[in-house]
């Protein structure tokens, strides 16, 4: 666990809420689907994080195995004809090396391993 | 996938009928041959996937490092040199870990892991040619909306 994925636990009001007391949030990051960094760079750089490796060194295997990333993008994220976006409150969780990956509606990746 | 246009009574029969093929061979409604371009729409899907390929139109033979870095300066309008290394590495990371083994199950590229290298694979020909196709397309509707333009303006 790193000291940085701690201290954002404490500060995630969500966590505790959902009752997972046998998960450990290791890292979290937020996802801005407005920026230039892809869903997927986000997701492996918060499992990089939790590993405590580069993003780079991140797989085999890829994360494509685990997970359809552009059909999350499309159910979380997606903004609709009138420009809305209503889906805040989605979640989506998958299994990706050992790991339990979150992604929220609201923009937050969480990487949880059992406690 | 091919009931448009059918009633659900037709679909019913084809179930229960003897020629499950009949509907893929049959009439102008369902040519086999667009109905197999599904892999070609597949691979140019993602705006990145379409930089990619474009960038292998020139070589045939790509380490995943080079791509990246090609397909990010490409993306930016930027020279080689010029592309951050964060941005070089989340470019990376997005071919590594979503594109490329998208393109490989499409049969448009093999990756070896170990040395990390990208080759043209069987349906590359065709998803290049429909690359450059719609390039063709797209600079055709141009011409004529400017021609448009340009009548609106004479009127």
């Amino acid at each position: 666990m790193t000291e940085t994925g701690d201290r954002e636990r404490e500060e995630d009001p969500g966590a505790d809420e959902r009752g997972r007391q046998d998960r450990r949030v290791v890292a979290q990051t937020p996802y801005d689907p407005g920026s230039d960094r892809s869903l997927t760079a986000a997701l492996v750089a918060a499992v990089a994080e939790a590993e405590d490796i580069a993003p780079t060194e991140v797989g085999p295997p890829a994360l494509y195995e685990s997970v359809d990333v552009a059909a999350i993008e499309d159910a979380l994220f997606r903004v609709d004809d009138v420009g809305t976006d209503d889906t805040e409150s989605g979640r989506v969780e998958f299994e990706y090396e050992g790991y339990a990956v979150a992604v929220t509606g609201s923009g937050w990746i969480q990487v949880a391993e059992r406690a | 996938m091919i009931t448009t246009g059918m009633s659900d009574r037709d679909a019913g029969e084809r179930d229960t009928g003897a020629a499950p093929d009949e509907a893929a061979r049959g009439g102008p409604d369902s040519p086999p041959a667009v109905l197999e371009l599904d892999h070609v729409y597949d691979a140019l899907a993602h705006p990145r996937r379409r930089y990619l390929l474009y960038t292998l139109k020139s070589e045939t033979a790509w380490t995943l490092a080079e791509l990246a870095e090609k397909v990010a300066a490409f993306e930016r309008d930027l020279p080689d040199e010029a592309v951050p290394s964060d941005v070089r590495s989340q470019v990376y990371t997005s071919l590594y870990h979503t594109h490329v083994p998208k393109l490989v199950d499409l049969v448009v590229v093999t990756f070896d892991p170990e040395s990390e290298t990208l080759h043209r694979a069987a349906h590359a020909e065709q998803v290049l040619a429909a690359l450059d196709g719609m390039g063709a397309a797209l600079d055709a509707t141009q011409e004529v909306h400017a021609r448009s333009e340009a009548d609106d303006r004479d009127r």
